[in-house]
């Protein structure tokens, strides 16, 4: 047969090497769990203090007895008067914690408590002293050095290391959801003696799980696994608990991976669109504009500075150009004014001379006939007596005049010319400092863009540079289950399906078993019980299919008794499991379990325990008939006329 | 000389059968008129401005027409003989242009001494050689005289039968021939008549 390690390493698909020492990390020990049962016995308990009830006067408590195998009774007519006191003092003292159903005003009436037993055939005594919530005692097996503890966890590490040791036990591990937690998140914690012992109590008002109190953690089916001896139970269940803890794990770093992926695209959302803004930005800025090279805006500036010179040149050059036009035609109308006067005189002057004086211009006296005889015979002027017929060459003045009124207006004409052909040049130069300033302009406009530009690319260089790094260093891939989940699970696998072979025949017997004693207590319609490896109870009764969680609470408590005496019978007969004999029952009968049924249980386990040599019973009841009709009296710890107990 | 023949000849009105002497054609009555009517024909720009005013007035339809006939063909720059103020305004000596034609008979004068032996007016008249004289410039220089003598006329029915003072006062309406100081040439308005010719072109248009 292949080894356990063998299967888990081809289920994990690793090294034999690989997977032992996975399993070793992992705390799974590949072993079926021999379980040679071990037996427990409470020989004695005392306790002594001071009851202390209102209105009445204080009373010395000095409880005492001696127990013996078989079935011991607690007993009265009435409840609350300490029946059940007892059980909690015994399981106190053999758990070591203290059970919270003892009362405060209870606590406070006990200064000490001393019980002695047996777990597997050592002696021990445990005795332990209160005073208010402070505790001291100590722990002697066989003779051996006695172990005092000052604390209550002292004195529950002390017990159970006691008991988990003697009745070859161990702690069971387990995996603890947190409340409210996600997944399988919840924290690695220890079932120890504490948690197992429930497998010795039944409570008659606890009757809703199997076996146990309760199912949190998967007690009630690791206490049946445990105490049934199923083989190969521990190791599936640290299996099981170390792939929850390896799950958890993974759990987490999927969470924290996918918190940090979130994160980072969280924090990467503000650089994306940033990255997309300064894309849209650059994409405006290339519509908008093409580049210019610093020489290009230089030319174009040099450019503007050679037009604005060569407007202000041909400008100055147009000025006087125009003023020289101005001078020119005054000079070229004067002249026109000259060339006309000449012609007219050169019309006149002929035609006045033709004329014979007539009077004086000064004083408009006409002349006498001698005065203007002179001129005629002596061709002397007849006013001033000067020589007549001076030459005038009216006509050399007046081509003169032409001339020169030609020759200005040819100047003129030449300075029209000039004036016009500077005109046109300063219009072309005007026209180029507009070309040249509109260029310029836009270097101006374009300038900012470029120096944007290159800003806005070094930015979105940065930021995707940034991107690349996050995305390198963040981008690891989702964590995976790791070399030591894979072997817990193929470990859990393993154990399951060896755990499972080698439960049909005990849970089947154990099934069958319980069919016997609930019938003995009552089930007289029981056909047919079949436990489960989870701690469910079908159940087929007068032909109806059933189940334990359906039954009525007195019921439960009838089937939850009958399984832990089919526990015993099985082990007793098979040589198999772990329960060690000692079971407490509190209140039977309390759950509406007829008088019958408390008889018959009560006879039943009297039956038990003389089958069974060395099994101890301890019912606390108030079915004191019942109690006193099945149980020798001196077995039964009542009080006086079957009132208080102690 | 010709220029103040055909003044005379046009501008003057018939003459008072009274005082004119015989023969005369024409009276020119006072020098303030004679030297209005010069001045309009010297400075054709003013004499644009006075048609203006009259096209507005509604007086004279064809103003503005004749006014931008004499600004395009620019009369105000080669006909302008400035002249300069004095007393009352446009004011030449005519004793230069007046004596030879005195002398010759052409034009009589005469002036009208008061009790302080100052002259209270000046009359000139256009006799018949005068006449002559002026048909004979024309006939032997139509283009040369005939602008004289279309120009008279048309300052003749501008000035219409208004005293020389009167047309004076008119003319003291341009705030560049009121303010120039005397003895000082009066300045050309021409750029300003051609704008306000086309000021009122474009209100006429709208």
């Amino acid at each position: 047969m292949t080894s356990f390690t063998e299967a888990v390493a081809a289920g994990a698909s690793i090294t034999e090497d690989e997977a032992h020492t996975a399993m070793l990390n992992l705390g799974i020990e590949a072993q079926p769990q021999p379980s040679t049962p071990a037996s427990l016995r409470l020989t004695h308990l005392a306790f002594t203090g001071t009851k202390r009830l209102q209105g009445q006067p204080d009373e010395p408590v000095d409880f005492e007895w001696d127990f013996e195998p078989g079935v011991t009774a607690i007993s009265s007519e009435a409840n609350l008067v300490g029946k059940s006191s007892i059980l909690w003092l015994i399981r106190w003292g053999l758990v070591g914690a203290r059970p919270s159903d003892l009362t405060p005003e209870v606590l406070s009436w006990i200064d000490q408590v001393t019980l002695h037993g047996v777990v597997a055939k050592q002696s021990f005594v445990v005795e332990w002293q209160l005073d208010g919530v402070d505790i001291r005692g100590s722990l002697t097996v066989d003779n051996r050095p006695a172990v005092t503890f000052t604390t209550h966890t002292a004195f529950e590490e002390s017990m159970s290391s006691l008991m988990l040791g003697g009745l070859n036990l161990r702690a069971m591990p387990s995996w603890q959801k947190l409340p409210g937690g996600e997944g399988d998140e919840g924290v690695l914690a220890q079932h120890g003696w504490a948690a197992q012992f429930h497998a010795l109590l039944i409570r008659g008002d606890k009757v809703g799980v199997l076996l146990g109190q309760h199912t949190a953690d998967g007690q009630a089916q690791m206490l049946l696994q445990i105490f049934l001896g199923l083989p190969w139970a521990y190791t599936h269940r640290a299996a099981a608990t170390a792939l929850k803890a390896q799950r958890y794990q993974l759990q987490g770093a999927v969470r924290r991976a996918k918190a940090d992926a979130e994160a980072r695209a969280q924090s990467m959302t503000p650089i994306q669109d940033r990255i997309r803004a300064i894309d849209a930005n650059l994409a405006g800025l290339d519509r908008d504009a093409a580049t210019i090279t610093p020489e290009e805006a230089d030319r174009r500036s040099q450019a503007y500075a050679t037009a604005t010179t060569r407007v202000s040149g041909t400008l100055e050059l147009l000025a006087a150009a125009q003023r020289a036009v101005a001078v020119l035609r005054t000079e070229a109308d004067e002249a026109v004014k000259r060339m006309r006067a000449a012609h007219e005189d050169a019309v006149i002057v002929p035609l006045i001379g033709r004329v014979h004086p007539v009077a004086c211009p000064r004083c408009s006296t006409g002349f006498a006939p001698e005065r203007l005889s002179v001129e005629i015979e002596h061709h002397q002027c007849s006013v001033c007596d000067e020589p007549l017929h001076v030459a005038v060459d009216v006509a050399a003045v007046t081509s003169a005049a032409t001339a020169a009124a030609g020759a200005a207006a040819e100047a003129l004409a030449a300075a029209e010319q000039r004036d016009a052909e500077l005109s046109e040049q300063h219009h072309a130069a005007r026209r180029d400092l507009a070309a040249a300033r509109a260029a310029v302009d836009e270097v101006s406009r374009t300038k900012p863009q470029a120096a944007e530009r290159r800003v806005l690319e070094i930015e979105r260089a940065t930021l995707r540079g940034r991107a690349q790094q996050a995305n390198a260093s963040g981008g690891a891939a989702e964590p995976v289950p790791s070399i030591q989940q894979r072997v817990a699970e193929a470990a859990m696998k393993e154990a399951e399906r060896r755990r499972k072979d080698a439960s049909v025949e005990l849970l089947r017997e154990l099934g069958s078993e319980i069919v016997t004693v609930a019938k003995s207590f009552g089930f007289v319609n029981l056909e047919e019980a079949r436990p489960d490896l989870g701690a469910h109870l079908a159940l087929s009764i007068a032909g109806n299919a059933t189940k334990f969680g359906d039954r009525t609470p007195g019921e439960k408590l009838r089937l939850k008794i009958a399984l832990v005496v089919a526990l015993l019978r099985v082990a007793d007969r098979l040589n198999i499991g772990r329960h060690p004999g000692f079971l407490m029952i509190d209140s039977p009968g309390g759950e509406e379990m007829v008088d019958d049924n408390v008889a018959s249980v009560l006879g039943e386990m009297q039956t038990l325990c003389k089958d069974m040599a060395g099994l101890q019973v301890l019912i606390a009841t108030a079915k004191a008939d019942d109690i006193r009709a099945a149980v020798p009296h001196e077995r039964i710890i009542h009080g006086d006329d079957w009132g208080p107990v102690w | 000389m010709a220029r103040v023949v055909f003044l005379l000849r046009h501008v003057g009105l018939a003459p008072d059968v009274v005082g004119a002497p015989a023969g005369a054609v024409t009276e020119m009555r006072s020098e303030q008129r004679l030297h209005a009517a010069d001045f309009w024909m010297r400075n054709p720009d003013y004499l644009a401005d006075a048609l203006l005013d009259d096209r507005e007035a509604g007086i004279r339809p064809d103003g503005a027409d004749i006014a931008r006939d004499i600004l395009s063909s620019r009369e105000p720059e080669i006909r302008r003989l400035p002249m300069t103020k004095w007393r009352w305004g446009a004011y030449e000596d005519l004793d230069d242009v007046l004596a030879p034609l005195i002398l010759h008979g052409l034009v009589a004068h005469r002036a009208t001494v008061r009790a302080d032996h100052k002259v209270a007016e000046h009359a000139f008249w256009l006799m018949s050689p005068g006449v002559e004289f002026s048909d004979a410039l024309l006939a032997a220089e139509p283009e040369v005289f005939g602008w004289y003598v279309n120009r008279a006329i048309l300052i003749a029915s501008v000035a219409g039968t208004t005293p020389g003072s009167s047309l004076k006062d008119r003319q003291y309406q341009r705030v560049e021939y009121a303010s120039t100081p005397g003895m000082a040439l009066i300045p050309p308005i021409a750029d300003d008549v051609r704008e306000r010719l086309a000021i009122l072109d474009a209100a006429w248009a709208a």
